[in-house]
């Protein structure tokens, strides 16, 4: 009754009444610019930007995986002439992208071994042709989920590198026999 | 009384929204910005892998002992360097093929495909490129030859060498130079006397004496040898390579 | 009595949007502060074995299939190639970092900082091996 009361004997014209809202009014719209506010944030954020966020760290994440898995392949299979090569190696993946598993295959791009990363999501992908010799057949592939292993067998006719998945091949072995060098010498 | 208590409750509802709205301001001003750090922050750490395993890739086969415009690890054949084609490095380095990409010795560029470090507005990740230095030793190598008389000197002294040395001996007739040797190995020898042209590995010590052995045999004027090798002049330089998408 | 509650109310709405200030930039601070940089002991490595190929190719100032190899030779030949080799390591290593080459017989170059991590290369020729410590401070 007191703040009727003092409402209705704002009204008329006051001096100093017309530049202010009653409390009510005022708390209200302030409830209201606060509500809305948050929403306003809220769907910016999460419509637009973190979507899109996610998506260029897990994107950035599938190109750092591949080009792992790469680098370790590429040390593996070495272009340097060698009699015959057997090796084993284990190669480190993270688990999840953008929490979800994937798949390494082996894949050829125009007569080059390549790895092609497969991820559920459309915009975590990506090719990466390997800097190993041309003649290199490569196959198989890796889950993420779980370990990952590479072997390499390199003799005179053939060059396989093949993707193992899954456990059970032991620790990492190689041999390799490197190609006799020629022995010094001048001609007359 | 009256009047002042009119006063309070409108002032305070009118601080009130004017100092939400403040807040409301502050809030969003700190939002845009962290949103404005957060993407300094995501491209900072973009590292752009592929095109640096590319970029990489190709300066290691640049550099590498067994490649074809090169000497040794790290030393490169001027001419040959300077006629690499992109198509030659396509072949080479797999992971560059449908990249473009830049190789520069100092400041003059050797090779270029497209326009690797044009950064696209707006653009991926993927599209940005890599960029990879090493410091390499580039060598020229110029042809030096000098020709003896044997009856006065019987030693060439080879300041700096690279690869096989040519050595043509005139005997005059009735003498012959059976031998020679080169530092403390001995990489021609005829017992019947050398004669003609002659290609020949020598050892690596710089600088090199070539010296020819009469032992004991008088020399007859009219007896010469021309020695022939190539003295690589070098400068060492930084190869940059840079690879785009 | 009317400035003070006006004060009051001001300040409360301030108060929580400073908080909330706070919070976001808390937030913030968490992603910026964590250091991000691609592996600097593999780049130094290669600068390191980079350094050694280039002067393995120079000629030496005595005598000797290269500089390298001369100064790993003898203790005479060390003497020998050590101005030499200080002046060339300076340049053959990239502008800004600092190397120190290791012999049996001696180094050339300054100690490296504690503090800092530093790439390696060695190189070993029959009994002779050198190491090469690169660092940027």
């Amino acid at each position: 009754m007191t703040l009727l009361t003092r409402v209705w004997r704002a009204l008329p014209g006051d001096s100093g009444t017309d530049r202010g809202l009653s409390p009510v009014v005022g708390k209200t719209l302030e409830l209201g610019i606060g509500v809305l506010f948050v929403a306003l944030l809220t769907a910016t954020f999460f419509g637009g930007l973190v979507p899109d966020y996610r998506a260029t760290v897990g994107a950035e994440l599938g190109d750092r995986a591949l080009v792992a898995a790469g680098d370790r392949l590429e040390t593996a299979a070495p272009s340097e002439r060698f009699d015959r090569i057997d090796r084993r190696v284990t190669v480190p993946l993270p688990e999840t992208i953008r929490g979800d598993a994937y798949r390494i295959v082996a894949a050829d791009d125009a007569g080059d071994p390549t790895l092609r990363l497969v991820h559920p999501h459309p915009s975590i992908g990506g090719r990466l042709r390997l800097a190993i010799p041309r003649r290199a057949s490569i196959s198989g592939s890796w889950t993420s989920s779980s370990p990952s292993w590479a072997t390499v067998s390199v003799t005179e006719e053939s060059f396989a590198v093949r993707l193992v998945d899954g456990g059970g091949l032991g620790t990492d072995a190689s041999t390799a026999t490197p190609v006799p060098t020629p022995s010094p010498g001048g001609s007359p | 009384m009256n009047a002042s208590q009119l006063r309070a409750p409108t002032d305070r509802a009118q601080a009130n929204l004017i100092g939400f709205a403040v807040a409301v301001i502050v809030v969003t001003t700190v939002a845009v910005v962290g949103v404005a750090l957060a993407n300094d922050a995501v491209a900072d750490a973009d590292r752009r892998p592929l095109a640096t395993h590319a970029a990489e890739r190709l300066a290691d086969h640049l550099v590498a002992a067994d490649a074809a415009h090169t000497r040794g690890p790290n030393v490169l054949r001027s001419r040959a360097t300077a006629n690499l084609t992109p198509a030659a490095l396509d072949a080479a380095v797999p992971p560059l093929r449908n990249r473009s990409f830049r190789v520069s010795l100092g400041t003059e560029t050797v090779v270029v495909r497209g326009h690797p470090s044009a950064a696209v507005a707006g653009g991926s990740a993927a599209r940005r490129g890599a960029r990879v230095t090493r410091r390499v030793r580039i060598e020229r190598a110029v042809e030096r030859s000098t020709r003896i008389d044997l009856a006065d000197r019987r030693a060439v002294t080879l300041r700096d060498h690279a690869g096989p040395v040519v050595v043509v001996v005139d005997p005059a007739p009735g003498q012959s130079i059976a031998t020679l040797r080169a530092g403390d190995r001995i990489v021609l020898h005829d017992p019947d006397g050398l004669a003609g042209r002659y290609v020949v590995s020598v050892p690596q010590t710089r600088p090199l004496d070539l010296v020819f052995v009469t032992r004991g045999r008088p020399v007859v004027v009219g007896a010469t040898a021309t020695v022939t090798w190539t003295e690589p002049t070098a400068r060492t330089a930084s190869l940059v390579v840079v690879v785009g998408g | 009595m009317a400035e003070r509650t006006d004060r009051g109310q001001l300040a409360t709405s301030l108060v929580e949007a400073t908080v909330g200030a706070l919070l976001l930039l808390s937030v913030v601070a968490g992603f910026l502060w964590v250091p991000v940089g691609d592996a600097p002991d593999a780049r130094l490595d290669r600068h390191a074995a980079d350094a050694l190929a280039v002067l393995d190719a120079e000629p030496p100032a005595g005598t000797g299939r290269s500089r390298l190899s001369a100064a790993c030779r003898s203790p005479a030949a060390f003497a020998t190639e050590r101005t030499e080799l200080a002046a060339r390591l300076d340049a053959v290593l990239p502008a800004a970092a600092f190397g120190r080459l290791e012999t049996p017989y001696g180094a050339v170059g300054p100690a490296p900082p504690a503090a800092v991590s530093a790439g390696t290369a060695t190189r070993s020729t029959g009994r002779c091996v050198l190491s090469l410590r690169v660092w940027v401070p």
